[in-house]
């Protein structure tokens, strides 16, 4: 029996040591999931937390069909779907990186001060970042979950159709859509002296 | 034969894994032959390339993960604790397993369902029947009582007078009702002269002594009725 079995079989018997060492594990993936979902920190910090009440909660459902993380993707799903449906705020714009604290003010600022030092060490970068994120924000929510499920989480038309109720197709045109919104801001559809050189931006390594 | 518009379809999926592998070089080899649609190929690949990265570059840096990490199990911790599904004591557990039972439905196939009530009432029959056979014999007779109870009796007395009415072919209304109250009036004189003439008494009400209740039989009809 692997570490991860043995520690939700624990979790599954009321350990919640057990549990917050499941939830290390796959933290990340959550909250960068939520954090490109919804932009906003406070926002990301709330859905991801969510995302694990709603997985504790549900935790003696998990019958071991399929891996923890797939079990644990479905419901971050269902908390973004129910969090977009009451009422959730806008994507934010411009990324906020040294908005108004409310979590816990240290965390903000590390927060910010490491972003800020991770997104801006170049204008172009910061430039590159924000047309990327631009163009997610002008996809509607449903839209930009699935490109993040596609792009990010590497899932199958299948699998995402599976997962949102409806048919690979509509996934297909959904991705199609947003790639194309992305082109756009990235100016890849023009003349390719216009659109960003990526290489020079130092991102595309 | 290569078809830009058709391979340019396939350029997605060919970016995003979406095809087999035998397909994926297939239209690999199309592109080779075409730079229109290597030219395509190119920038979707470049676009979700640069998105990946872009969005990567937004995540927070390394020590933002540690505080996260507290902040998370604090918060787990404080919205855990209360809940406790799975720490339960076994009169909670018993009690949730009884009220599950309770509560839960079973689905029975119709026949089955009808067997069943069917038996139990026979049974409850059968256990009621035994009841009443053992319960006769032992049970001792109640004490007949005699009370003499006065009853009012209704008297009553049936008056019946036949009267016949003569009708006539159609007739204007108001004519027809003068007419018809004369041969009432008529009817009632030969039937109390007739009366009279048998040697029969006349009747009379002597003797009734008139009771809250009436009964009033009212014959309707003609001579005609009667033959």
């Amino acid at each position: 029996m692997s570490s991860e079995d043995e520690l939700i079989r624990r979790a599954q018997a009321g350990e919640t040591d057990a549990f917050c060492s499941l939830a290390q594990a796959y933290e990340r993936r959550i909250y960068s999931l939520a954090f490109h979902y919804c932009r906003g920190r406070q926002d990301s910090e709330d859905l991801s937390q969510e995302v694990w009440l709603k997985a504790y909660a549900a935790l003696a459902t998990f019958r071991w069909e399929s891996s923890f993380y797939t079990w644990l993707r479905k419901i971050t799903i269902n908390c973004f779907l129910n969090h977009h449906r009451g009422g959730a705020r806008a994507f934010p714009w411009p990324i906020q990186l040294a908005g108004s604290a409310t979590i816990d003010d240290r965390a903000i600022e590390n927060h910010a001060r490491s972003a800020a030092a991770g997104l801006e060490t170049t204008l172009e970068n910061r430039l590159v970042v924000e047309k990327v994120m631009q163009a997610l924000s002008e996809t509607t929510p449903r839209q930009r979950l699935i490109f993040l499920l596609k792009h990010q989480e590497g899932m199958t038309y299948e699998e995402i159709s599976k997962e949102l109720g409806c048919s690979p197709g509509t996934v297909k045109k959904s991705v199609s859509r947003t790639l194309a919104k992305l082109r756009e801001q990235l100016g890849v559809n023009e003349e390719p002296e216009n659109y960003i050189s990526c290489a020079a931006t130092g991102i595309l390594r | 034969m290569h078809k830009c518009r058709l391979t340019k379809n396939h350029l997605l999926d060919l970016t995003l894994d979406e095809v087999a592998p035998a397909e994926a070089k297939q239209i690999l080899q199309e592109l080779h032959d075409c730079p229109a649609c290597q030219e395509e190929y190119a920038a979707l690949r470049n676009t979700l390339h640069v998105s990946a990265q872009a969005l990567r570059s937004a995540l927070p840096n390394e020590d933002f993960w540690p505080d996260h990490h507290t902040r998370m199990q604090v918060s787990l911790m404080s919205n855990l604790s209360p809940v406790q599904p799975m720490r339960s004591s076994l009169s909670v557990r018993v009690w949730i397993g009884l009220r599950k039972m309770a509560t839960t439905s079973v689905r029975v196939p119709v026949p089955a369902a009808l067997a069943t009530m069917v038996l139990i009432g026979i049974f409850f029959f059968a256990l009621r029947s035994r009841g009443q056979a053992n319960l006769s014999p032992s049970t001792p007779l109640a004490a007949v009582e005699t009370r003499t109870v006065q009853v009012p009796v209704i008297h009553e007395k049936v008056v019946t007078q036949v009267v016949y009415v003569e009708k006539k072919g159609r007739r204007s209304r108001g004519k027809a009702d003068q007419q018809d109250r004369a041969g009432l009036n008529a009817a009632n004189t030969i039937a109390r002269a007739g009366s009279d003439t048998s040697g029969k008494p006349a009747m009379s009400l002597v003797g009734f002594k008139p009771t809250d209740h009436l009964r009033l039989t009212i014959i309707k009809g003609s001579y005609q009725d009667e033959k």
